[in-house]
């Protein structure tokens, strides 16, 4: 068990979603615990590390943040690859980011093309909850329309006020992790899939650290 | 540092030597020291010689290189290094050149710069030993360089008239534009004013209604702002529609083909210049696209830092980037950008992980010396505006290919799931979400949206939605055109001076509708045979000698599409974009709109769109009419049925 706590996961975390929905700046207050107020839109995609204790294992959060303007999404499509769990953002009190959820839904499959295309790890994000006016999108609509979607899971979160944004990111990764478990038995076809995007000094490491797993989990 | 000018022809003379000089101290240094130190300087000798400098300093600095015991790299650089015995004469050369620079660049000049005046300049920008242009200079530059000077001069008040029209226009555009407005150099005090935000949401609004096609991209924002810094609104339009339909190459901001492209010629730019990066990048499976598309698509814009306060640079300028650019057209940004890797090397090649990498390239700006500390680098790229046609050319095919097959499927699917949207229901929360999509294309969802809206949709309307939902012949988009979205992806389209060129299928894609094009599109110009070839209508010929004048423009809007609310045959291109159930849908929806805002000056428009709607009501079998391709149809079933499969 000693051993096994040094050996580190590497998972790729993708966060989509409408344009100016705080998608930068949630993973801005995640991995550097800042808020900045004055963002710039992200161009093309950025990228960040975080390295985490989940469940007594180190997991190294690769995060992925994309353009949300709808035409950057040509460009993107190469990020989404060998992803291993995607966080969906809208902000809460823009109802048209809320109605666009399907369409990124969509694409990330489409592009992202994971192999299981009705039990992917998503985690929508309602974004902007500090924005609290009474004209937010309502819990009750977003659990709905998750519910209709695959049953996926859905959090609230203000990245301004700080307020679950570890949690929503913590989620996403554990669900990121039991994909991997789940996986496990595809191993083959999914390290193929993999080496697209992920370097493979990596894809080792995760290699090594799937055996014991295993062996967990059988 | 550098002794003769960068202008003349002993520029060349010196470039050979550098490159000899490099070849040699990659292939083992140690080889024959004594003979490629001479080898050298007799080079040198020749050089100084046309340089019409004395024997007397040519023998001096022989001996000194021979003495030298460092790397031949290094000797050179040395030698290049004057001192004080030409100072004089060195100097006498840059004055000359600084005058001449004031020649070409002076105040009322008008005419585009010429090839040679291009070369010129990029060498003056290079050279370590004139001073940097001044404000007023780089103002004419970048007008007389990018072509935007003709065009102000030919099109007075064509900025004014798409001002006008920006009122009312609705359009999604818009509200990215207002969204980005708070994010460009926000943090920079000294360019975020009330003002220029203002100026800056005019400069694209403007834009949007020049070209619709392309309309809004994330990525102008920044390039409109380092417009405004140095220039004065009108002329900022005018660099800006040149820099995106001269200067970058077509298809930069509407779908981003030529972006994609652009990665692809940069990356093998890349192996082909910087092997070892190349080669490491290859080894770990980094992205090289998705570090280096910013400094594409904003020309470094946002990757470096405006600085407007100070006087002095410390690290590399975006003024200065964009005056080689401007200057040199694309191929400056690829000098630029291959500089800038060079630069990073030893740091880029000591990484390993993707995150840091990114860090590296986000964090550049700090770290990047000022642009004429860089020419060592940008003197080494033999880089002309052909090879990278040439390089697009090559590449185009492949990205193309990729990108068609991906769109194809992507518009498949949305013409699908909108096809589903529409017909599937006319149970109130589809309708709902219909009519909100209406308003979200025009623009003004937000604004509806902030309430809590809609309960009893049919009587929330009111005469600002209703404002929404007419249209103005002087738009350049027809707002009954529902289906733009879907259809415009396929076209690249501008106006030069008689006509709109309009490049269909640019992109090459199997089209849903390649035969019956002409009903769907809505449009009567097709593209001139002789314009398939090259990129733009007003493009400046980097690589030509000569005069280089854009076409001129006359003051009219850009009409991409006819306007269908206006077109004799409208009823039935409406049929065919909406079939039957679609159109009871429309009906119900129009009614009730139009009867609430009682707002008489709608009431034709009105009557006709219901009038048109009752028609497909009666469910006339949609191909019996004469006009509607069978093609059409079998792409209509072909998508039906795959709509009942999937159920």
């Amino acid at each position: 068990m000693e051993k096994k706590k040094n050996k580190k996961v590497f998972l790729k975390v993708v966060i989509i979603g409408d344009s100016g929905v705080g998608k930068t700046s949630l993973i801005h207050r995640y991995t550097s615990t800042r808020f900045l107020q004055d963002f710039k839109p992200t161009i093309g995609a950025e990228f960040s590390n975080k390295e985490v204790v989940i469940n007594g294992k180190t997991v190294v959060a690769q995060i992925w943040d994309t353009a949300g303007q709808e035409r950057y999404q040509s460009l993107g499509i190469s990020f989404y690859r060998g992803a291993d769990c995607c966080g969906i953002v809208f902000d809460r009190s823009d109802h048209s980011s809320f109605e666009n959820l399907d369409t990124w839904k969509n694409a990330f499959l489409k592009h992202g093309a994971p192999k299981e295309e009705g039990t992917f790890p998503f985690l929508v994000i309602g974004n902007k909850s500090d924005l609290d006016d009474g004209s937010l999108v309502k819990e009750r609509d977003a659990q709905q329309w998750c519910a209709d979607n695959g049953n996926l899971e859905y959090i609230e979160t203000s990245a301004k006020d700080n307020t679950s944004v570890e949690e929503a990111f913590t989620k996403l990764i554990e669900k990121g992790m039991e994909r991997e478990k789940v996986n496990l038995v595809e191993l083959p076809d999914r390290m193929s899939q993999k080496n697209k995007t992920v370097n493979l000094q990596r894809d080792v490491a995760k290699d090594v650290n799937r055996k014991p797993q295993k062996k967990k989990c059988c | 540092m550098e002794t003769h000018s960068p202008f003349s022809e002993e520029d060349a003379t010196s470039k050979s030597l550098h490159e000899h000089d490099d070849a040699k101290s990659e292939n083992g240094r140690d080889s024959n020291p004594q003979e490629t130190k001479d080898h050298i300087a007799n080079h040198k000798y020749c050089v100084e010689h046309q340089a019409a400098q004395s024997l007397d300093v040519g023998v001096n600095r022989r001996l000194h290189s021979v003495c030298n015991k460092e790397s031949q790299h290094f000797i050179f650089n040395q030698e290049l290094d004057l001192g004080e015995y030409s100072v004089e004469s060195s100097q006498k050369k840059y004055k000359k050149n600084e005058k001449k620079l004031i020649k070409i660049l002076q105040p009322n000049r008008i005419k585009t710069l010429s090839k040679s005046e291009r070369k010129f300049i990029s060498g003056y920008l290079m050279s370590k030993k004139t001073n940097s242009i001044t404000e007023e200079q780089r103002t004419k530059l970048w007008l007389v360089g990018s072509g935007a000077e003709t065009l102000l001069k030919d099109n007075p008040g064509y900025y004014h008239n798409l001002l006008d029209k920006v009122k009312g226009y609705p359009n999604p555009c818009f509200s990215q534009i207002h969204l980005d407005l708070h994010r460009t150099f926000s943090t920079d005090e000294s360019f975020y004013t009330k003002e220029n935000e203002n100026t800056l949401k005019r400069v694209l609004s403007a834009y949007v209604l020049r070209n619709p096609t392309i309309g809004y991209c994330q990525g102008l924002n920044f390039i409109a702002a380092v417009l405004i810094t140095q220039l004065s609104e009108e002329q900022a339009f005018w660099v800006l529609c040149q820099v995106i339909e001269s200067i970058l190459p077509t298809d930069y901001f509407n779908l981003m083909t030529g972006v994609i492209i652009d990665q692809r010629v940069f990356e093998e730019l890349i192996s082909e210049y910087h092997p070892d990066v190349h080669k490491h990048f290859k080894k770990h499976e980094f992205q090289m696209g998705s570090l280096t598309t910013q400094w594409f698509v904003c020309i470094f814009a946002n990757t470096l830092k405006l600085n407007l306060l100070k006087e002095q640079f410390s690290t590399l300028s975006i003024f200065d980037v964009w005056d080689f650019t401007i200057t040199l057209g694309c191929s400056g940004i690829f000098k630029i950008a291959l500089s800038v890797i060079g630069y990073l090397k030893s740091d880029i090649l000591k990484i390993k992980d993707q995150g840091d990498l990114f860090m590296l390239f986000r964090e550049c700006a700090e770290r990047l010396p000022p642009f004429k500390d860089l020419n060592k680098f940008l003197k080494k790229f033999e880089i002309t505006p052909n090879r990278i046609k040439n390089l697009r050319i090559a590449f185009k095919e492949d990205a193309y290919e990729e990108f068609a097959e991906r769109h194809y499927k992507q518009t498949q699917s949305k013409i699908l799931r909108s096809k589903t949207d529409i017909s599937s229901g006319l149970e109130e929360t589809l309708k709902e979400k219909f009519l909100r999509k209406i308003y979200l294309y025009n623009g003004i969802s937000k604004l509806r949206s902030q309430q809590d809206w809609p309960k009893d949709i049919l009587e929330n309307f009111d005469e600002e939605v209703v404002a929404g939902n007419s249209c103005d012949t002087n738009w350049p988009i027809c707002l009954y055109d529902f289906f733009y979205q879907n259809k415009i992806q396929r076209h690249f389209a501008f106006k030069n001076k008689k006509k709109i060129n309009i490049i269909e299928h640019h992109f090459g894609e199997p089209s849903l509708h390649a035969d019956s094009g002409e009903e769907l599109q809505f449009t009567t110009v097709k593209l001139e045979e002789d314009k398939i070839d090259s990129d733009n209508g007003n493009e400046i010929d980097f690589d030509s000698e000569g005069d280089t004048e854009p076409n001129k423009l006359d003051g009219l809007l850009l009409e991409r599409n006819i306007h269908l609310c206006n077109q004799e045959n409208f009823e039935e291109k409406f049929k065919l974009l909406f079939g039957n159930k679609n159109s009871e849908f429309f009906i119900e929806a129009l009614q009730s709109m139009y009867q609430d805002s009682g707002d008489i000056s709608y009431s034709e428009k009105c009557n006709r769109f219901i009038s048109v709607c009752s028609m497909l009501a009666e469910k006339v079998p949609l191909y019996e009419k004469g006009n509607i391709s069978k093609d059409f149809f079998d792409n209509l079933k072909e998508l039906e049925y795959a709509q009942r499969k999937s159920k």
